[in-house]
């Protein structure tokens, strides 16, 4: 693909491939804060900020890595962040996974989900956890990572047919879950 | 009506609410880490190193080549551009192919007089 075909993200990224810093700055001002808020969520906050933006360096870096052939193929780079990011969150959940199984085997049971009602309004952080992984998933990258539908088929690897359903059943789980509360209230 | 990232809403009131709940309201600025810095460093670094391993390579090629026979073959059709033979054993030294043809492409180009590409010259002298 000739470079004037190219989105400039790409650009940057293929100069930033070649260690250039200014392009490395560009990209991470303008990409860095949305990602660390998407792997804060997707990591549904455990560690924090810390670990989030710990694992957007370590997407960054990983970039380096990279080929730049491989590279020069990306046509959405927002997308194309919002993957790596969401791999790496995936790899990083299961590993917190990994090492709360082993301590669970030692402590008393956490307790159990936050009530869905509190002080008289919806707690939607509640609600965001009793939905399931995928589903939280599609609303964290449309409304966190503020992608497309057609960003997130590319950022989770699904169709966008796929992924537009899903988005779909998780607004109908939030409704209903809403729905419950408020008679509860 | 199209909700924040453009495409149609089906429930605006309910995705508004969403993203009321979950968007963060103030995207913190975060410094670019002293590790992607680092990082950004050795990457130059080592293309730096690279660079100068692939001159390097291209003059031993070349210093390689140099005393080796080249022949200039008459071309079989009127018009044509003369092949040119350099010798087989060229072939045979531990170079990687790219700096071997580069190699082979400028001691042609310099002894024959002749701009040869080095697809030609891999066609030419294969084994």
């Amino acid at each position: 693909m000739p470079d004037d075909q190219r989105e400039p993200d790409t650009l940057l990224l293929l100069a930033m491939h070649k260690g250039d810093e200014a392009a490395a700055r560009q990209l991470w001002d303008k990409h860095a804060p949305g990602l660390i808020a998407t792997a804060a969520a997707l990591l549904h906050n455990a560690g924090g900020h810390a670990a989030a933006h710990d694992l957007v360096q370590q997407v960054f870096c990983t970039l380096l890595q990279t080929s730049r052939s491989q590279l020069a193929a990306i046509r959405d780079t927002r997308a194309y962040f919002a993957r790596a990011v969401r791999n790496a969150a995936l790899n990083e959940r299961r590993a917190i996974a990994r090492r709360d199984h082993h301590t669970r085997q030692q402590a008393p049971p956490p307790p159990s989900a936050p009530p869905m009602g509190v002080s008289g309004d919806i707690h939607w952080p509640s609600i965001l956890a009793r939905l399931d992984p995928a589903h939280q998933e599609v609303l964290i990258l449309k409304h966190v990572a503020r992608l497309t539908l057609d960003q997130i088929a590319i950022a989770t690897g699904e169709s966008r047919g796929v992924v537009a359903g899903r988005y779909k059943s998780a607004l109908d789980q939030v409704r209903s879950l809403v729905h419950i509360t408020q008679e509860a209230l | 009506m199209s909700d924040h990232t453009g495409e149609p809403s089906t429930d605006p009131a309910l995705e508004a609410q969403i993203d009321r709940a979950v968007a963060p309201s103030a995207l913190e600025h975060a410094p670019m880490p002293a590790a992607l810095g680092a990082a950004l460093r050795s990457r130059r670094r080592i293309r730096t190193l690279r660079r100068v391993a692939a001159g390097v390579g291209v003059l031993a090629a070349i210093l390689a080549i140099w005393h080796l026979p080249i022949h200039r073959l008459a071309p079989t059709t009127p018009g044509a551009t003369p092949q040119i033979i350099a010798a087989a054993p060229a072939r045979a030294l531990p170079l990687p192919p790219l700096m071997l043809d580069t190699g082979l492409a400028v001691t042609i180009h310099v002894r024959v007089g002749q701009s040869i590409d080095s697809a030609a010259v891999m066609r030419l002298t294969g084994p």
